[in-house]
This record gives C-alpha cells, sequence and structure tokens, in this order.
C-alpha cells in the first residue's frame, strides 16, 4: 500500500518539532565548542586554528588520571548495578514481589544528589553503619572506618550509583521476565538441564537486548555526570565532568578551548565505549542484524 | 528444607527493600535531629528548627516558582515527545537515525553538551533566562517522553482509531472519544517522570541560570556540599515531599481515569 502525499506531509509535521529542537541544541552546543576546541576565538584574541589544546590534554597528567578514576567508577558501579539487579530479579521472580517493586521504584524517583546524601548520612566516616559497627565493638573511633565520602577509591561514587542503577536493572529485567512464557524453561526441565544451565543458555540470552541498553544508559550517565563525583568524589583525582567545570569557569577565558578540548574527548569517549559495549553485549542474529 | 526456603525467601526480599528504605528514615531522623554526636544510633534531641528555618526562608518562597518551571518543562517536552512518538511507529525512510537521535541524550554527556550550548546562549541572550534554562531542560527529559510514549502508542496500535472513523466519528470525534482517554495513562506516567528529571537537574540550571534564574535544586546543593546535615536533610525532605504530590496526584487522576494499565512505563 502506497501512502499518500497527505500523509507523508503528516509524518513530517509530527517529527518536525523534535527534529527542530534537537538540531537546535546539537548545533549550539557542539559546532562552536567543536571549533573553540581547536583554539577558534576570536573575541579572545585567539585566530589560528591549532592541535596544541589537545597535545596539552594528553600531555598534562590532569585529564589521564581523571580518565582513569572515571572509567574506574562508572564501570564498576555499572557491572556491579547490572550483574547483580539481573542476579536478584532471576532469585525473586517466582515470589509474590508486589511491594517490592513499589520499594525499588523510589531510587528511580530520587534524584542523584538526594542519593548522595543518603551516602553520606549512611557511610561516610561518622554515618550510620560506622557507629552501628562501633556500637558491636567492632570499631573504636570513626577514624577506623574508610568512611566512603572524597575516599581516593571511589566507592561512595560507585555504592550511590549502584543504590540506583540496582533497581532500574531489576525493574526492567523483571519485567522481561514476567513477560517471558516458560515453555522454554518447562522444556528445558523436561529434558533434564539444571537451574544453571536454564539460566545461561536460556534465561540469559533472552533478556540480554535488555542488559545491553540498561548497561549503556548506566555507563553513559556515570561517565558523563557532574553532580555525584562533586559531592562524593575526592580532591584529587576529579572526575572528568568536574575537572572540564573547573577548566570552564577559570578566570583565564585562554583555558575555554582546553575545556572544550576536554568536553570532545569526553563525549567522544563517551559514546565510542557506549557503541563498544552495545556490540560487546547483543549478539547478532542470523541476517547480521541487531536485536 | 521448606524453612530453609522460606527463610531464603524473606532474606532475598527484605535485605534489598531494607537497603533501600534505611537511608530514608536515616535522612528523614536528622531533618528533626538537633544534636545526633557520634556514636548515638538515634539523634539525643529533637527539634524542628530545620524545617522552621526552611518555611521562613527565601527558599520556601523559590518552591512554586521552580514547580512551574519544572511544570513548563514537562509539557513542552510532551508536546515535542506526542507526535514524534507517533510518527515512530510507522515506517519512513531515515527512521533509524531518528531513533538513534531519541537515544543521544541518554549516551552524549549532557553536561558536555551544555557547555557548548552556555557560550552560544550567551550571544542568543538566552543564558540566565527562565527560557534559556527551559530550553536547555528539555534536552535530558525527551528521551524519557518519546521512549514512553513510543511504547503505548505501540501497545495501542492505530486499530481503535480506525475503527472509530468507520464508525462514523469526525476526525475531532475520534480524537477526543477514542485517542485521548487511550492515551491518558501513558501520558500521565511519562508526565511525573518528565517532571522529576526536570525538578531534579542541578548542573544544566546552574550553568545557563548562572545564579539568575535559580530553582530549588540549586538552592538545595550549598547545604549538601557544606555538610549541614540537618538542613540537607530538611531540603531533600522538602524535593521528595514535592515528587511524591506530584505521583500521587497523577496516580490518582490516572486510577480515576483508567485501570491499572501502563505500570511498566515508569521508567525508560
Amino acid at each position: 500500500m502506497r501512502r499518500s502525499n497527505k500523509q507523508k506531509v503528516r509524518l513530517v509535521l509530527w517529527l518536525l518539532p523534535f527534529l527542530a529542537y534537537m538540531l537546535f541544541i546539537l548545533t549550539v552546543g557542539l559546532a562552536d565548542g567543536l571549533i573553540q576546541s581547536f583554539g577558534y576565538i576570536p573575541s579572545l584574541g585567539l585566530t589560528s586554528f591549532t592541535l596544541d589544546y589537545y597535545k596539552k590534554v594528553f600531555a598534562g597528567g590532569a585529564f589521564m588520571s581523571s580518565l582513569g578514576f572515571t572509567l574506574w567508577y562508572s564501570l564498576v558501579s555499572t557491572a556491579l548495578s547490572v550483574s547483580l539487579g539481573v542476579l536478584l530479579a532471576v532469585l525473586i521472580q517466582n515470589y509474590e514481589i508486589r511491594y517490592l517493586k513499589t520499594i525499588f521504584q523510589i531510587p528511580l524517583m530520587v534524584p542523584h544528589i538526594t542519593a548522595a546524601l543518603f551516602t553520606m548520612l549512611t557511610l561516610a566516616s561518622t554515618g550510620i553503619l560506622p557507629r552501628l559497627l562501633y556500637q558491636l565493638g567492632l570499631i573504636a573511633s570513626p577514624a577506623d572506618f574508610p568512611g566512603f565520602h572524597g575516599d581516593v577509591g571511589g566507592w561512595g561514587i560507585i555504592l550511590t550509583y549502584v543504590w540506583k542503577g540496582l533497581p532500574f536493572v531489576f525493574l526492567t529485567t523483571i519485567t522481561v521476565l514476567e513477560k517471558l512464557s516458560d515453555r522454554l524453561t518447562k522444556a528445558a526441565l523436561n529434558l533434564g538441564a539444571n537451574r544453571w544451565q536454564i539460566f545461561w543458555r536460556i534465561t540469559l540470552p533472552l533478556i540480554r537486548p535488555g542488559i545491553a541498553t540498561t548497561f549503556m544508559i548506566l555507563f553513559a550517565f556515570s561517565f558523563g555526570a557532574y553532580e555525584l563525583p562533586l559531592l562524593l568524589g575526592p580532591t584529587v583525582p576529579k572526575a572528568l565532568a568536574v575537572l572540564t567545570y573547573t577548566e570552564y569557569i577559570n578566570p583565564l577565558l585562554q583555558n575555554r578551548p582546553l575545556a572544550m578540548a576536554y568536553n570532545f574527548l569526553i563525549i567522544g569517549i563517551c559514546m565510542g565505549l557506549s557503541v563498544i559495549f552495545l556490540h560487546l553485549i547483543v549478539p547478532k542474529d542470523k541476517r547480521g542484524r541487531r536485536q | 528444607m521448606k524453612t530453609l526456603n522460606r527463610i531464603k525467601q524473606a532474606l532475598l526480599k527484605s535485605i534489598p527493600a531494607g537497603l533501600i528504605l534505611l537511608p530514608i528514615v536515616i535522612t528523614g531522623l536528622w531533618s528533626l535531629s538537633a544534636r545526633w554526636a557520634w556514636p548515638d544510633l538515634i539523634p539525643s534531641r529533637f527539634s524542628l528548627y530545620g524545617w522552621k528555618a526552611f518555611v521562613v526562608s527565601n527558599d520556601a518562597k523559590l518552591l512554586p516558582y521552580s514547580i512551574f518551571l519544572s511544570l513548563l518543562v514537562t509539557v513542552l517536552t510532551l508536546a515535542i515527545s506526542v507526535p514524534a512518538a507517533k510518527a515512530l511507529t510507522y515506517p519512513f525512510p531515515g527512521k533509524s537515525l531518528v531513533e538513534v537521535l531519541v537515544f543521544l541524550p541518554i549516551i552524549v554527556p549532557t553536561a558536555a553538551i551544555a557547555m557548548g550550548v552556555h557560550v552560544n546562549f550567551l550571544r542568543l541572550n538566552l543564558a540566565y533566562t527562565m527560557g534559556g534554562v527551559v530550553l536547555m531542560q528539555i534536552f535530558p527529559c525527551l528521551p524519557y517522553g518519546i521512549r514512553i510514549m513510543h511504547s503505548v502508542y505501540e501497545v495501542l496500535g492505530d486499530g481503535w482509531e480506525k475503527q472509530g472513523r468507520i464508525l462514523g466519528a469526525t476526525r475531532w470525534q475520534t480524537f477526543m472519544r477514542v485517542t485521548l482517554p487511550l492515551l491518558t495513562p501513558g501520558l500521565l506516567a511519562s508526565f511525573s517522570m518528565i517532571f522529576i528529571v526536570s525538578f531534579s537537574q542541578y548542573f544544566l540550571t546552574v550553568l545557563i541560570g548562572g545564579g539568575v534564574i535559580e530553582t530549588f535544586t540549586t538552592r538545595m546543593f550549598p547545604y549538601l556540599y557544606s555538610g549541614n546535615r540537618t538542613l540537607a536533610s530538611v531540603y531533600t525532605g522538602v524535593f521528595n515531599l514535592v515528587s511524591i504530590t506530584v505521583l500521587v496526584i497523577v496516580n490518582r487522576l490516572t486510577h480515576k481515569l483508567y485501570a491499572e494499565r501502563f505500570k511498566e512505563f515508569y521508567y525508560v
């Protein structure tokens, strides 16, 4: 059936607001920044294109150590959220969990900065956990507890992202699991498969595309976000977003191209890794298309 | 064996629930504490001073403005999302490109884009204005709006609309009597999600608002940063009360209008 011209026009009109908005934001957000990152800002008297700022990024140690730190906490928190969330969903899928599902929606509604406060009040060196350990006689003073607030290992950031990410993975997975028919599982049981075999050979392949998407969403968010590492991260190394903003608001306007170079490296790395993860996790079907 | 299973089930359900609820209870206690020294497990003195301090502060007066700003972002995001989501249910050339665009705000760090936007908004006289902040906040909200509405359209299909037209309803009647009622639960679900995403924005508001346009969230941040535990807890409490109120109102409306059908669209 050929669509009439009228229908085509309607389709374009429906998409127009979205496309116009995205075009606007991406143009004003990326085009100028990219030019500035090559050192071209006429209003500041910088009028020649140069790769110096990108060279400077890799020459100085700040960017590389920030990159390492940011990769560390985003990968660890995402991996923990996804693996534990899926594990929990698979373990309790057959129980009555209506209330648990309602409770698990709370972290989705709570913003990251609130979650950061939760971590400060529970896991920092005078939080409720070290207090509990003290009352139990396990530690003698706050100093004995590795406070997860500003720690160089980034564990405060990691645990906060897991607090928010795990329920997201759990709810997405449980929704998929509930929709799956149990015919395959029953057939496998009949044929003598054990629970692990059923998980690895049947359940996991079926929920893999969903897992890949949640993995990407969580990773990309934690990699680029500013708030949590600012509140919970150590002073050195800074998270990439924090480092970039520090350069951006530097009163020395000559640092502006450097901040923009940071930004483009962050965007590039984040998108590149997201695509790689998607390819690694989502298997191709017979025609070579991803599900 | 049966008891063992029951213990396992109880643990698997209560430990995650406890880990989610505990920090919320602790924050509630902090917001009411006047003195809570190491190593006490509960405050030694309770008081309402934090809440009183908030109620008389300028930040309380900022709350309606802040809610209004987020409502504006929500309505605009929905206005862009609903037709786009509808279009995405049909095949058309370049569809996969549009789908990538929908996903873009999720995988491109918003903070990085916002700095580029800020430079240009200064030039366009949009920086430090409410319009600029609203325009920027739509960006992280769009994927939620489009993806939720898209799944709603996918579930509905256009059979009902066609049925209406066949039975002789006009385009307007079909929209009012068929399309809108069917869409409402999904609309309300994405409404509350987008509202919360917008209301939570800190970095974008600070950058584009530049201290001229402030929201409740940007006022809340310094208390978290400085580590004033009582006031930070009060502000967090207020924040969550606002979110919960919006959710409850929206949920009530949904339940009033329709049965529990679109639960799974709360999250993208």
